[in-house]
């Protein structure tokens, strides 16, 4: 056994545990948390057995597994950025409502008694 | 005072005015901007975008509505808040103009008329109309690229961009929402004048290149990254 299968099975294992037992104590587990625990037993298996990624790629016309797994980061991760992108929009939008929403019932006209004066502002009432 | 705060065309159209400012850190010059512009007779909202110097304190003697962002959201925010507060005070025409003392408040009637006598839905300042502006060759280089990115992802023609100088209407200000928080509310405006097929039209002004407007105003790098904003913002 490689180093690195020594250092990476444990920790993917421990990572598979820790997420799978962490799914069990949620009070009302989702189908889509799966996903976790599942990912990490797939890399475990991935590291232990790297000919069986090799299978899976030849399957799809890709020579080698290390390639598949390579294609398949690089599509995960421009999805995450546009994912995580318009999430911090979205997030930056709310923050703006808010932010408006308390500037907006808050406003305070300064020296009431110059309002009436310049007789210009409509509706200039508190 | 008193005569003067009667612009020519109240007379006759009774046309509501509101002037919108949005700034941010303009303690220094904040109060010299808003009495000019009450001086010529304009109710005037004040959105302070947050700052963490004085200015929202400069505001407290003067007639003037002031509004405050707990936390910075960038111009085009604090002009959608401010608009929208024009709209609740009644305005029938709002004008958009910088803190930084960069324009003229005795251009706001220009700019206000073709919109209150319905000529268009939306005035924009231009500085390229007439040759008043000295605007500084970089600067000038890059606004015309602007120009030119505006025409390629709005089809709009206009011969300046990301002026500050702007007249709504009610109707347009109503349907207004920009949503490009930061710097590039520019582009997101005339983007909506393309969308809405408002009639837009532009208004020659001056603007005053001051050492003070020039170092607080956008460096020109932020124009790249306004391009980028935009573009993403179609991906989105």
């Amino acid at each position: 056994m490689l180093v690195f299968q020594l250092v990476a099975i444990p920790l993917a294992l421990l990572l598979f545990l820790w997420s799978a037992v962490r799914l069990f104590l949620g009070d009302r587990p989702r189908w889509i948390a799966l996903a976790r625990p599942l990912l990490w037993l797939a890399a475990a298996v991935a590291v232990w057995r790297p000919d069986l990624t090799t299978k899976v790629a030849q399957l799809l016309g890709i020579g080698r597994g290390a390639d598949l797994v390579l294609y398949a980061l690089a599509l995960a991760f421009l999805a995450a950025v546009f994912y995580f992108y318009r999430k911090s929009r979205q997030l930056e939008g709310e923050i703006t409502r808010l932010v408006r929403h308390v500037a907006l019932t808050t406003a305070e006209s300064g020296a009431e008694q110059a309002q009436s004066d310049e007789g210009q502002t409509t509706g200039a009432r508190e | 005072m008193k005569d003067r705060a009667v612009p020519r065309y109240e007379t006759d159209r009774r046309t509501n005015v509101v002037v919108v400012i949005a700034a941010y850190n303009e303690a220094r010059v904040i109060g010299d901007v808003v009495r000019a512009v009450l001086a010529d007779g304009w109710p005037v909202v004040v959105v302070d975008d947050g700052s963490v110097d004085q200015t929202f304190e400069r505001l407290a003697q003067l007639p003037v509505w002031r509004l405050r962002h707990i936390v910075n959201r960038g111009q085009g925010a604090a002009l959608q808040t401010g608009i929208r507060h024009a709209l609740s005070l009644g305005a029938e025409v709002v004008v958009t103009f910088d803190a930084d003392g960069q324009h003229d408040p005795s251009q706001i009637i220009d700019i206000v008329e073709p919109v209150a006598s319905g000529r268009c839905d939306v005035a924009m300042g231009s500085r390229f109309l007439d040759g008043n502006s000295q605007v500084p060759f970089g600067r000038y280089l890059v606004l015309k690229l602007g120009v030119l990115f505006t025409r390629v992802t709005t089809g709009i023609r206009v011969t300046d961009t990301h002026n500050g100088f702007r007249a709504f209407s009610r109707e347009a200000a109503e349907r207004l929402s920009i949503v490009m928080d930061r710097m590039a509310h520019g582009s997101d405006i005339l983007e909506q004048v393309a969308r809405h097929r408002w009639r837009f039209c532009e208004i020659p002004v001056t603007i005053k290149y001051t050492a003070y407007s020039i170092a607080k105003g956008q460096r020109s790098g932020n124009a790249l990254r306004i391009a980028i904003q935009v573009l993403l913002e179609k991906m989105r």
